[in-house]
């Protein structure tokens, strides 16, 4: 029992935002890569229009933003290996996992909900 | 009134925890309460999650609970101006995240970056409110028995 009060906390951050629309993808990145170092269980699901924040060559040029989906493609680097995209999301929305940024394991909607269901915290973004 | 990280207390014992896996084991005379953290989203009176965020702090701090901070993230921080001045009528929500600090001690913390994206600052912020990074937020999600997140 003491093992696990002691293991290291289990946190899912959930992108459900397109990436240039709000903010909320953008903070929400920001806020994974700074838990990155800390000593953390970290899982990044994409659901709904998250998914787009992974689509491959956008170009943010004329909207005057900065992009920023291939940081998502970094997260690797930074520690942040449990990357998932619901799979019903990315089909409604015509994409397929060759159109994303990271090789993100795709899920059924029910096995999101198991994975939830084993965090300690859930941030939604 | 810059703080990088809130120190951090030792967990709770396990039967505070308010899961029912755990409930043969508290005394029956021990009350069951729990620490909370809230992270707050979207800036006032634009939404109602600033609103439903403070009646759930009041609520929760009534009943007996723990609320350790709110934490201020996106629009959020815009909760922690004391320039906001509404009319006389109405509610002044920066004043009563201020007066939830001073009667019960919660923190009101406001995220460093997403502050200085919109203009608030340390000059500008209510009485019992600190800048914070975003370590303060993680700080709190591991020591707090519930995380709650109010806001789109």
């Amino acid at each position: 029992m003491e093992k696990t009060e002691t293991a290291r906390k289990k946190v899912l951050h959930v992108m459900r935002h397109a990436p240039h629309g709000t903010v909320y993808t953008y903070e929400g990145l920001e806020m994974i890569l700074m838990m990155a170092a800390f000593e953390l269980d970290l899982t990044v699901v994409f659901i709904g229009d998250g998914v787009y924040a992974l689509k491959k060559e956008q170009d943010t040029g004329g909207i005057g933003i900065k992009g920023y989906a291939k940081t998502f493609g970094a997260l690797r680097d930074y520690d942040v290996e449990k990357l998932y995209v619901d799979r019903v999301s990315l089909e409604e929305r015509g994409l397929a996992p060759d159109d994303l940024v990271i090789g993100a394991q795709v899920l059924e909607s029910r096995e999101i909900g198991k994975l939830m269901d084993g965090q300690d915290v859930i941030i939604h973004h | 009134m810059y703080c990088e990280y809130i120190p951090v207390s030792p967990l709770p014992a396990p039967c505070i925890r308010a899961s029912n896996d755990n409930k043969e084991k508290c005394p029956e005379t021990e009350k069951t309460t729990v620490r909370i953290g809230i992270l707050l989203k979207q800036g006032p009176y634009n939404h109602q999650a600033s609103d439903t965020a403070y009646k759930f702090a009041e609520a929760a701090i009534r009943k007996g609970h723990t609320v350790e901070a709110v934490f201020l993230y996106n629009d959020g921080v815009i909760n922690a101006t004391r320039l906001m001045d509404p009319p006389r009528d109405d509610r002044n929500i920066a004043a009563r995240w201020s007066e939830l600090n001073n009667r019960h001690g919660v923190e009101i913390l406001a995220c460093i970056a997403a502050s200085k994206r919109r203009g608030i600052s340390e000059d500008i912020m209510i009485k019992g409110s600190a800048i914070c990074g975003l370590g303060a937020l993680t700080e709190l999600a591991v020591r707090c028995d519930r995380l709650l997140t109010f806001g789109d």
